[in-house]
C-alpha cells in the first residue's frame, strides 16, 4: 500500500463552507454529511416483508402513507415509489448489511452513498426559497413533516423531505441532490435565497 | 398543465415525458405478422377528444402512467401506474381503460 | 401647459419631494406620483409621437390601457423602453425619455408621415411589397421600421436579477377593487388559503386610500392564510387553473437592493379564481381626437383625486352615461374649471344634473364633440347636435375653448382572463359591452369586469363570489359585513355613440390610438372584403399594439358592425389571449439565465481537469476535458500528442459520463437478453460484454458494454447522450410490456467516477497501485470484471478497450473519484503517462474504426455499421422482429467504410463522396463523412463514412466534397479498421 490518501472529495468543496452573513439570514444552508444512502426496491408480493426489514434494521417505524418516511439523520427510510426507498444511515457498512438481508428473491439494493449530496435548508424562511424553484405545495398542511416528494428544480432532480418540527426547531427541510449538478444546484439555491439572506453552517454540521 | 401521479400527486407537466398512444399492444413477437409490427410502431390515430396516453414521471416517482386526456381541452380524465405496482397506487379520476 | 398641480389633496406625500428628468429636463414631483401625474402636474402635455403619422400624443389615461403615454424608463443597461407613464411610479432620480420622435420630440420631422396618409392606410404593407413589388420590401424595410415604431431596447446585459415563485392556493382573487377586497375576505374567513393580487402600487382598486379599505387590508394583512401581492399583474390564465402573475418587486425604485430581484413571476395554482379585474373606460371618436389634451373622464378624476393634479385649466366634458358626472364632481370639488359639458344623450339622472349645476359648467344635451381643435395641443372642440339613429349632423358647429377634454364613452369590462379560460364572450346590451362567457375552468366574476358597476353591488357580489369559492374547496365562509357603501346614483349605463364625426367630418378619427387606425381604415377594410373580426383585425393591426386595444377594441367591432349593418354581437369579438399587460422576458427567463440557463453536470475529476489546464467542452450537461493542451499546441497538435502517448505507453481519459445502470434482480439476464440485440444469458459472472440496442423499427439505437456483476446483478453502460432515454426505456418494457419480469433498474451513472487506463504500460501501472488483484492476462482476461481495491478504496476493474490497447475501466465511488485518478497518475508517472481528453478518445476509436454517436445517428442498421454479426437470429429482442424490413436489408444502403486523404487535405464530417470524375452539378452522392480526425498512427488525416457499395469500393478514389466550404478532398476508401486490424494489441 502507498501512502494514505484523503479519499472523499465533496462536489461542494471550496462552496459549502461556513459563511456569516453581515445582514439578516432568514435562512441556513448546511452541506450534510451523508455516510450511507442505499436504494432499495422490492417486488409487489415482498414489499412489506422489505418494509419490515428495512424499519428493524434502521430501527424506526415504517414510512406512514404513499410519500412518507421516518427516522432521522441517525437512520431514515424515504418512501420514493410503491416498493422503492431510499434509506440513509450513519452506519458505513449499511449496503453491505441490507445486501444480506436482502436477497434477490425479495428486492434490490443498489447503494447510491456517492451519488447524491444532501444539503439541509432551514429557517423560517426555507419554505419562500425552495418555492422559488420547487414546482410543490410545501405548505405545511400539503406537505407535512416527514413528507417526501422528487421533483425538479431547473432541470435538476431533487429528493426533498421535511423534517420535523419538534426535534428541530422552525422549518427544514433536507434535498438529495445528483453529485454531478450539486454545484449547480448550491448555485441557484444561494441566489434563490439572497433576497432573505442566508448563513452556511460548517459542512457536516447538520 | 397538470398531471394527476396516483403517487405523488398532481405534478406540473414538465415533470413528466409524453411516452405515445397507450392503446397500442406490442404484438407477440411469435406470432405477429408485418402488417401488425408496422401498426405497434408506425400508425396512430390523432383524435380529437379522448386519448389515453402513456406519460412517465421521469422528474419524479419514475412511474410509467396510463392517463386519459381530452386532446381539445387538456382536461385529463383520470390516470394510473401501469405495471406490477398498478395496485399499489390510488387510480386518479375516472377509469382510464 | 394645462394641467398643474392643485394646491391640496391627492394620495400624495408633499412632505417628500422628488426630483425626475424627462428628456433631460429636470422636474419635481412627490412621492405617491407616478411619471404621468408629475409630468402633467408640471404643465407638460406632449409625452410621445405615434407609431405610423408621429402625430403628437399626450396622456389618454390614468392606468395600464394608456396607449400613448409611453417612455423609456431608466438609461444605460436599465433602459426600458414601451412603459406606461400612467403606472411608472415617481422615485427620486428618475430619468425617462420620449420614444419614436426625431429630432426631438416638439418637432419630428417623420410627422410628414401624416401627409402622405393614404400610403399608410389599412394594409399598407400587404399592398405596397406583394407582386412585382416585393422586392421594394427589402429596400425600404429600414426606413419603414425606422419611421414607425416604438421604443429601442439595449443590448447591454440586464444587471439585476429576476425571480420565480411557485404558489399553491385555495382561492386567488384578481383585483383588489370593492368586488375582490370583499371576494378575498369572504373567502378568507373560511380559513381558506387566499392570496390577492391587483396589479396597482396598493390594493384597493377605487376605493385606494379610503379608510373602509385601509381597514380591510389591515385585517386581511393580519391573516396568516392570506397573502396579499400590489404590483402584481396577472397576466394570464392557463390549463388546470394555473395563473402566470408578474410583481415588480423592485421597479418603483432606481434599482434593486442587495439580493431582491427586480421582479418576480409567479405561477400560482389555485383550485379557485375570483375574477374581480374591474373595467376600463371607453372613448368615443370624434375628429382629431388623438390631440393632447383629450383624456378619459375618469383618468381626469383619478388624476384629481388620486394626485392633485389638475388635467386642464378650462375642461370640457363629452359623455354618454351618468358615470361620467362622477369626473365631473371631482373637478368640481377641487375647484377646477368645468366649461362645458357635452352629452350625447337629451336627457340625464337627476344626480347627474345636479352636479351639473354645481359645476356652473354649461350643459349641452343631445350634441357631440365632433372634433378637436388645436396644433400641438387642444384648444377648442367642435359641438354639433346629435341625433341617436342620425348620428351627429353636419354644419352649424359650435366652437367651444378648452386645453382639456375628459371624454366617456362607458365602460367595457376587463373580460381578458376570463376570455382566456371561458367560453366566447356575452354580449350585454344594456351596457354595449361584452362581459364573461361560460367558465370552463373553476372560476367565477365579480364585479365591474361582470358589468357590475354600482359599489354596493360589487361589495355584495364580491362576498358571494369569495364565499362560493371557499365552498367550492370544501371550505365553510362565514358571513362577512359589507362596507355601508349607499347605491350608486349615477348609472353608468351609456347611450351607445361609437363615432361622433357628422358625414363629412373633418380630421382623423382615431379608433386605436397606439396602432395609429382610423375609422377610415376600418371602413377601407369593409370595403376591400374583410368580413371576419380576425381578418379586420390582422388587416388593420386594430387592437394588435402592445396595449392590446384596452381602449379601442369594442369600438372597432361597432364601427366594423356598423359597415355591415349587424349588431355588435353578430360581428364577434376575438379572444383574448395572454399576456393581459406586457411582460418583461426577464420576469419569464427568471433565474434561467446565464450559468443558470441550463444546470451544469461535474464530473469527480472535473477541477483535476480544470486545474490540470484542460479545456473543457459541454456533452449534454456535462461538461468533458477536451484536450489538455500545452504551452501553444494547436488543438490537433494536442490531440495528436495525447493519442501517440497512450499508443507509445499510457494514458487516462474521463469517462464518468457514460450511463451506467444497475440492473438486478432473478429475471435480470433474460430482461437484458430481451433488451439487447446479441446474446446475455450465457455472459458469466466477472465478464463484460459488448452490446447493441435497437429501436422498436429496428434501427441501432445505443450501444455500451454491460458487465455481470453477479447472478442477477449487471452494471449496463450506455452512451452519454442516451442516458436517460435508455433508462427510460427500461422502465417501460418492465412496466408496460413484460411486468411478469423480476427486475428493478436504477441509474447509478453518479455512484461512479469512471477512468479507462489505455496504452500497452496500462497493466502494469494498475499493478502497481492497486492493493488485491491479480492483474496478469490469465487472472484478468479480456473482458473480464473484477471487484478490488485502491489505496483501500473499493473499485471495480473492467479490462475494455476503446482505443485497441491494452486498456482497463476503473470505477469507484464518485467522492473517491478525484483520489483514486491522483493515485493512478502518479504511478504512471514513471510511464510518461499523460491524461487524454475527448478528442484524443475520438482519435483513437476512430483508428479502430469503433461506432459511435455521429454512426449511430438515428437511420443506421447493425448491418450497414458492419456489426451484422451482433444481431441475434435465435431469439426475440427489441426490434428483432422490424429489422427485417425490406428498407432495412436493401444491399443499396449505404456502409461503414474508412477514408484516407490521399492529397493530405483534412476530411471534414459531412462532406459528401463523389465519384472524382463526376461533372454534373451538383454532382451524385454516394455517401457522406461521419467522424474525421488526424491519425498519428497513420500519420494520416482519417475519416469513417456511410457509402454506397462501401466494402466493395475499398481502393477506389473519391472525392469528399463540402460545397459549403468550397473544399475538395481527394480520399481513398478503406477498411475502417485502421490500425492493428488483427487485434493483437489489446489481447496481449
Ligand atoms: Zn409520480
Amino acid at each position: 500500500m502507498s501512502e494514505a490518501i484523503s479519499p472523499a472529495v465533496s462536489p461542494l468543496r471550496g462552496h459549502s463552507e461556513a459563511r456569516v452573513p453581515a445582514g439578516d439570514a432568514a435562512v441556513t444552508l448546511t452541506e450534510r454529511k451523508l455516510v450511507s444512502l442505499v436504494q432499495v426496491a422490492a417486488w409487489p408480493e415482498t414489499a412489506e416483508q422489505v418494509e419490515g426489514i428495512l424499519a428493524s434494521l434502521i430501527g424506526c417505524a415504517p414510512p406512514q402513507g404513499p410519500a412518507g418516511s421516518s427516522g432521522d439523520a441517525g437512520g431514515a427510510i424515504l418512501a420514493l415509489s410503491p416498493g422503492r426507498w431510499l434509506v440513509e444511515s450513519g452506519d458505513p457498512r449499511l449496503a453491505a448489511r441490507l445486501g444480506e438481508q436482502i436477497p434477490p428473491a425479495l428486492g434490490a439494493v443498489a447503494d447510491l452513498s456517492h451519488a447524491r449530496i444532501a444539503i439541509r435548508v432551514s429557517g423560517p424562511k426555507a419554505a419562500w426559497v425552495l418555492a422559488k424553484g420547487l414546482a410543490l405545495d410545501l405548505h405545511p398542511q400539503a406537505f407535512p413533516p416527514m413528507k417526501v416528494a422528487q421533483s425538479a428544480v431547473h432541470e435538476v432532480g431533487v429528493v426533498v423531505r421535511r423534517l420535523s418540527a419538534d426535534k428541530l426547531g422552525g422549518d427544514s427541510f433536507d434535498l438529495y441532490v445528483y453529485r454531478g449538478f450539486a454545484l449547480s444546484f448550491w448555485d441557484w439555491l444561494t441566489e434563490a435565497a439572497a433576497e432573505t439572506g442566508y448563513r452556511v453552517d460548517p459542512p457536516g454540521s447538520a | 398543465m397538470l398531471i394527476p401521479c396516483p403517487h405523488c400527486g398532481p405534478r406540473d407537466v414538465a415533470e413528466f415525458t409524453y411516452g405515445g398512444d397507450a392503446t397500442k399492444e406490442r404484438p407477440n413477437p411469435d406470432s405477429a405478422t408485418a402488417e401488425d409490427w408496422c401498426d405497434y410502431v408506425f400508425h396512430r390515430d390523432n383524435p380529437r377528444g379522448r386519448h389515453v396516453e402513456y406519460w412517465h414521471h421521469g422528474q419524479g416517482c419514475r412511474l410509467w402512467l396510463k392517463v386519459a386526456r381530452d386532446t381539445v381541452t387538456h382536461k385529463i380524465e383520470g390516470a394510473e401506474v401501469v405495471g406490477p405496482w398498478a395496485a399499489a397506487a390510488p387510480k386518479q379520476g375516472r377509469d382510464v381503460a | 401647459m394645462s394641467g398643474y398641480r392643485l394646491s391640496s389633496g391627492g394620495q400624495i406625500d408633499r412632505a417628500r419631494p422628488l426630483s425626475f428628468a424627462f428628456d433631460g429636463k429636470r422636474y419635481q414631483g412627490y412621492a405617491g406620483d407616478t411619471l404621468a401625474s408629475a409630468l402633467l402636474a408640471n404643465g407638460v402635455d406632449l409625452f410621445g409621437r405615434s407609431f405610423k403619422y408621429h402625430r403628437p400624443r399626450g396622456l389618454f389615461s390614468a392606468g395600464v390601457e394608456e396607449p400613448n403615454a409611453l417612455v423609456t424608463l431608466r438609461s444605460g443597461a436599465r433602459a426600458e423602453p414601451n412603459t406606461r407613464a400612467t403606472v411608472v411610479e415617481l422615485y427620486d432620480g428618475l430619468e425617462a425619455s420620449s420614444q419614436n420622435r426625431w429630432p426631438s420630440l416638439a418637432f419630428d420631422v417623420m410627422a410628414m408621415n401624416q401627409l402622405a396618409g393614404p400610403l399608410f392606410s389599412a394594409g399598407f404593407y400587404y399592398k405596397t411589397f406583394m407582386g412585382p413589388t416585393r422586392k421594394a420590401w427589402m429596400l425600404y424595410e429600414y426606413f419603414i421600421r425606422k419611421a414607425a415604431g416604438l421604443g429601442a431596447g439595449t443590448l447591454l446585459p440586464d444587471p439585476d436579477r429576476y425571480e420565480e415563485m411557485n404558489a399553491f392556493c385555495d382561492v386567488l382573487v384578481v383585483g383588489a377593487g370593492p368586488a375582490g377586497l370583499m371576494a378575498a375576505t369572504a373567502a378568507a374567513s373560511s380559513g381558506a388559503r387566499v392570496i390577492l393580487a391587483d396589479e396597482q402600487s396598493a390594493l384597493g382598486g377605487n376605493l385606494r386610500g379610503s379608510a373602509s379599505a385601509q381597514e380591510n387590508l389591515a385585517g386581511l394583512a393580519a391573516l396568516d392564510n392570506v397573502t396579499l401581492l400590489a404590483r402584481t399583474t396577472v397576466y394570464g390564465y392557463y390549463d388546470d387553473n394555473t395563473l402566470g402573475a408578474v410583481e415588480r418587486v423592485a421597479d418603483h425604485v432606481a434599482a434593486p437592493a442587495e439580493g431582491q430581484p427586480r421582479e418576480r413571476h409567479w405561477t400560482i395554482r389555485a383550485k379557485q379564481v375570483v375574477l374581480a379585474t374591474g373595467a376600463i373606460e371607453r372613448p368615443i371618436i370624434f375628429g382629431d381626437n388623438d390631440k393632447p389634451g383629450v383624456m378619459l373622464a375618469d383618468a381626469g378624476r383619478l388624476y384629481v383625486e388620486r394626485h392633485g393634479v389638475a388635467p386642464g385649466r378650462r375642461v370640457a366634458v363629452f359623455a354618454n352615461n351618468d358615470g361620467a358626472y362622477r369626473s365631473v364632481a371631482a373637478l368640481t370639488t377641487a375647484g377646477v374649471a368645468v366649461s362645458a359639458i357635452v352629452d350625447a344623450r337629451r336627457e340625464i339622472g337627476a344626480e347627474a344634473q345636479a352636479i351639473a349645476a354645481a359645476s356652473g359648467a354649461e350643459l349641452l344635451l343631445g350634441q357631440v364633440v365632433t372634433r378637436a381643435l388645436g396644433g400641438q395641443r387642444l384648444s377648442g372642440i367642435e359641438v354639433a347636435a346629435f341625433d341617436p339613429v342620425q348620428g351627429a349632423r353636419d354644419g352649424a358647429q359650435r366652437q367651444i375653448s378648452a386645453d382639456c377634454l375628459l371624454v366617456s364613452g362607458g365602460w367595457t369590462p376587463t373580460i381578458h382572463l376570463a376570455s382566456q379560460a371561458g367560453g366566447p364572450a356575452r354580449w350585454d346590451d344594456s351596457l354595449t359591452a361584452f362581459l364573461p362567457g361560460e367558465a370552463s375552468q373553476p372560476w367565477r366574476a365579480a364585479g365591474a369586469c361582470q358589468g357590475t358597476l354600482d359599489s354596493a353591488a360589487c361589495f355584495a357580489e364580491g362576498a358571494q363570489a369569495g364565499a362560493e369559492a371557499a365552498r367550492a374547496c370544501g371550505l365553510s365562509p362565514n358571513p362577512v359585513s359589507l362596507p355601508g357603501a349607499k347605491t350608486e346614483p349615477l348609472a353608468d349605463v351609456p347611450l351607445p355613440v361609437w363615432d361622433a364625426r357628422p358625414p363629412h367630418g373633418k380630421g382623423k378619427a382615431f379608433v386605436d390610438l397606439q396602432h395609429d387606425v382610423t375609422a377610415s381604415d376600418i371602413s377601407l377594410a369593409h370595403r376591400e372584403g374583410f368580413r371576419s373580426v380576425e381578418h379586420l383585425k390582422r388587416y388593420t393591426t386594430l387592437g394588435m399594439a402592445t396595449d392590446q386595444g384596452k381602449t379601442s377594441n369594442v369600438t372597432g367591432l361597432a364601427l366594423m358592425a356598423r359597415e355591415r349593418k349587424l349588431s355588435i354581437p353578430e360581428v364577434g369579438t376575438t379572444r383574448f389571449r395572454p399576456p393581459y399587460t406586457p411582460v418583461s422576458l426577464g420576469a419569464l427567463a427568471g433565474q434561467a439565465r446565464g450559468s443558470h440557463f441550463r444546470p451544469t453536470r461535474r464530473t469527480a475529476m472535473h477541477d483535476w481537469h480544470v486545474e490540470n489546464g484542460a479545456e473543457m467542452q459541454a456533452a449534454g450537461l456535462w461538461l468533458r476535458p477536451r484536450i489538455y493542451a500545452q504551452g501553444s499546441e494547436t488543438v490537433e497538435q494536442a490531440y495528436s500528442r495525447e493519442a501517440r502517448q497512450v499508443r507509445a505507453s499510457v494514458g487516462m481519459v474521463d469517462v464518468s459520463t457514460l450511463g451506467k445502470i444497475d440492473v438486478q434482480g432473478l429475471d435480470a439476464a433474460e430482461f437484458l437478453n430481451r433488451v439487447y440485440s446479441n446474446g446475455f444469458l450465457k455472459l458469466p459472472e466477472g465478464k463484460a460484454r459488448y452490446g447493441l440496442m435497437l429501436r422498436e423499427d429496428g434501427f441501432l439505437w445505443d450501444d455500451g458494454t454491460t458487465w455481470r456483476l453477479s447472478e442477477t446483478q449487471f452494471l449496463m453502460t450506455t452512451t452519454t447522450a442516451n442516458a436517460a432515454p435508455v433508462l427510460s426505456q427500461l422502465e417501460f418494457l418492465l412496466a408496460a410490456v413484460w411486468p411478469e419480469l423480476k427486475v428493478a433498474v436504477t441509474s447509478v451513472t453518479e455512484q461512479w467516477a469512471g477512468m479507462a487506463v489505455s496504452g500497452p504500460k496500462s497493466r502494469e501501472v494498475l499493478a502497481s497501485v492497486l492493493d488485491d488483484l491479480d492483474m496478469s492476462n490469465e487472472a484478468l482476461p479480456f473482458m473480464g470484471v473484477r471487484k478490488g481495491h485502491l489505496n483501500g478504496l473499493p473499485v471495480l476493474v473492467a479490462r475494455l478497450s476503446f482505443s485497441g490497447e491494452l486498456a482497463y475501466e476503473v470505477y469507484c465511488g464518485a467522492h473517491h473519484g478525484e483520489a483514486v485518478w491522483s493515485r493512478i497518475l502518479e504511478a504512471g508517472k514513471p510511464f510518461g503517462m499523460i491524461p487524454y481528453g475527448v478528442e484524443a478518445l475520438g482519435t483513437l476509436r476512430i483508428e479502430k474504426g469503433h461506432v459511435a454517436g455521429p454512426e449511430l445517428d438515428g437511420r443506421t442498421t447493425a448491418e450497414d455499421l458492419g456489426l451484422a454479426g451482433m444481431t441475434s437470429r435465435k431469439k426475440h429482442y427489441i426490434g428483432s422482429s422490424m429489422l427485417k424490413r425490406e428498407g432495412l436489408t436493401d444491399p443499396a444502403r449505404l456502409k461503414l467504410v474508412g477514408f484516407v486523404s490521399a492529397d493530405g487535405g483534412k476530411i471534414r464530417a459531412g462532406a459528401h463522396l463523389v465519384a472524382a470524375n463526376d461533372t454534373s452539378s451538383p454532382p451524385r452522392s454516394l455517401g457522406h463523412i461521419t467522424s474525421t480526425t488526424y491519425s498519428p498512427a497513420l500519420e494520416k488525416y482519417i475519416a469513417l463514412g456511410l457509402l454506397e457499395d462501401g466494402p466493395e469500393r475499398v481502393g477506389e478514389k473519391l472525392v469528399a466534397t463540402y460545397p459549403l466550404k468550397n473544399i475538395d478532398v481527394d480520399v481513398e476508401v478503406v477498411s475502417s479498421h485502421f490500425f492493428d486490424p488483427e487485434g493483437s494489441r489489446m489481447h496481449v
